[in-house]
């Protein structure tokens, strides 16, 4: 039963990184009421929005490493 | 020609040497090997993170030696990358998994919108069966509102329509305690003279109190 329950092992970070794909915000709720983490990731994901609609002035704690790593990647891109 | 590999070591032990170019498409391996110049040869093999099992090294590795070639067309890309996504869901899991722990973006993404589009339309139910999650949430967590930070009138109808539903929710549970009630008044019919009364009293003061919190609404 543990093996089966994949996305379970996913860090809740890459959990908010799939649900922000999700452009419905019906579907989001849905994701919502599956389970406490899912809540937990809805959460984080709706959060991201608002992150980067105005342009990183708000920092969320629980996604600095993320955009630690997304800063590495863009280093990635210029060269 | 000289091909230049590199050496990876997975969790379980094995090792294997790849072509630099392919390797290099992932940045965690890119950086061990410019900052930490590893694995330049079998002894001093990359260590890759767990979550990177020898299967999804495998599939990440063939991502890697299609798109690091410079040539192909966005089309060509895209084709690929349709294709190459076509597996079942507990491997999508996986490879987001291995691919974020190595840091390959355009990987973590695609699998990610996989997995959005999968989730898309479902009822939790439904998402719950798919990915063999708990159902560890109570009936009033489930409805509680979303956070509205930016003022979304969408995420406004919706934590209205979740105002409207908890309140029929309370509705049904009071009914609950009420047609309880009367069932237990009906019982105590069988109890001595006394004891009847005040139990009969007590239940009539209840459903009066019940009656006039469901009238005012």
């Amino acid at each position: 039963m543990e093996e089966e329950a994949e996305i379970d092992r996913l860090p809740i970070d890459l959990l908010a990184h799939i649900l922000v794909m999700i452009t419905s915000f019906t579907d989001l709720a849905q994701a919502s009421g599956v389970c406490r983490k899912w809540k937990q990731g809805v959460k984080q994901a709706l959060a991201r929005r608002h992150t980067l609609s105005f342009a990183g002035c708000k920092m969320d704690d629980e996604s600095t490493s993320r955009l630690v790593r997304h800063a590495y990647s863009l280093e990635e891109l210029d060269m | 020609m000289m091909k230049s590999y590199i050496w990876l070591q997975t969790a379980d032990g094995s090792i294997q040497q790849v072509e630099q170019e392919v390797a290099m498409f992932c940045p965690m391996i890119c950086h061990e090997v410019i900052q930490k110049g590893m694995g330049s040869s079998k002894n001093y093999a990359i260590s890759l993170p767990q979550r990177v099992n020898p299967a999804m090294l495998s599939l990440i590795l063939d991502y890697c030696r299609f798109h690091q070639v410079p040539g192909r067309s966005n089309k060509e890309r895209k084709s690929f990358d349709e294709k190459f996504i076509r597996m079942d869901t507990k491997r999508l899991c996986e490879l987001t998994s291995a691919a974020d722990s190595l840091q390959l973006k355009p990987l973590v993404d695609l699998t990610s919108r996989a997995l959005a589009r999968i989730i898309e339309g479902k009822s939790p139910e439904e998402i719950r069966e798919i990915f063999h999650l708990p159902d560890d949430l109570t009936e009033e967590e489930k409805l509680e509102p979303l956070k509205n930070t930016t003022d979304d009138p969408r995420i406004r109808l919706l934590n209205r329509l979740y105002a409207k539903k908890r309140k029929e929710l309370k509705e049904r549970q009071k009914l609950k305690v009420t047609v309880s009630c009367f069932c237990f008044y009906f019982l105590t019919l069988r109890l001595k003279k006394s004891v009847l009364m005040i139990v009969q009293l007590m239940i009539s003061c209840h459903l009066l109190m019940e009656t006039m919190e469901i009238l005012k609404g």
